[in-house]
């Protein structure tokens, strides 16, 4: 595989994850790094494990029917008076040998940019995967919804 | 493990006794074949979750950081791609 070069991500935000991501408590903080304010693709980078670094990225830029809930406690917690103060990302996990990607559309991070907190929070009452694979539906359309997500109703 | 016998109807009462006490009411419904039906009364901050949920969340944190290291960048590039229009998600 040849060395990969990719711009420069200038734009980076510290980021609390104060009760860590779910089964990995320890992994708290982070510092997430995009190129600019309006792509949908980040990584998030360990401050507590040198070398971690997720991929992630907004779902909805995929699927823009994605839906999801944020309850009273996750605005709490990420210091956030309404939803519309936060920013939603998944992780992709990539897979080198062979190439593949999927998205974590069970478990999403929910982002307070400004206030830089940020939580995942596990979304129990869809049909959502936590390893959705990213295929052909996203390369040709990127409109078309996660297979088994038959459940639009709105987020 | 506490292990406690319940029939239908019955049910069990959860207090967390934190400073301010929560309580919690789970209570046996039916019983079908080999499926139990439960029904919970919690307060709204009481997270409830079927548990298989969290542990694949968990599973596939472990899984995207295994290969952190050495593929995000080749994913995100990947994705910027896609994101592009390009026809392939796979790198060069």
């Amino acid at each position: 595989m040849a060395e990969t070069t990719f711009n420069p991500l200038p734009h980076a935000t510290p980021l609390l994850f104060a009760d860590g991501l779910v089964g990995c408590p320890d992994w708290r903080r982070f510092v997430l790094r995009r190129a600019d304010d309006v792509t949908p693709v980040a990584l998030l980078e360990s401050e507590d494990v040198v070398g971690l670094s997720f991929l992630v990225t907004d779902p909805r830029a995929w699927y823009p029917d994605y839906h999801f809930t944020v309850t009273a406690g996750d605005l709490a917690a990420l210091g956030a008076a309404t939803e519309n103060e936060l920013e939603l990302l998944v992780i992709a996990t990539v897979s080198p040998e062979p190439f593949a990607i999927t998205f974590n559309l069970l478990g999403p991070l929910l982002v307070n940019r400004a206030g830089g907190r940020g939580r995942q929070v596990i979304q129990h009452q869809t049909e959502y995967a936590a390893a959705h694979q990213v295929g052909p539906d996203v390369a040709a359309g990127l409109a078309q919804p996660p297979t088994g997500a038959a459940h639009p109703e709105g987020a | 493990m506490l292990v406690l016998n319940r029939q239908p109807e019955q049910a069990l009462v959860l207090t967390l006794d934190g400073g301010g006490q929560v309580q919690v009411i789970i209570r046996v419904l039916a019983v079908e074949g080999d499926r139990v039906k439960l029904g919970i009364e919690a307060p709204r901050e009481v997270i409830i979750l079927r548990q298989e949920l969290a542990d694949a969340v968990r599973e596939q944190n472990l899984a995207a950081a295994r290969h952190a290291s050495e593929t995000a960048a080749v994913g995100l590039a990947a994705l910027q791609r896609l994101l592009d229009g390009s026809e392939s998600a796979k790198p060069d």
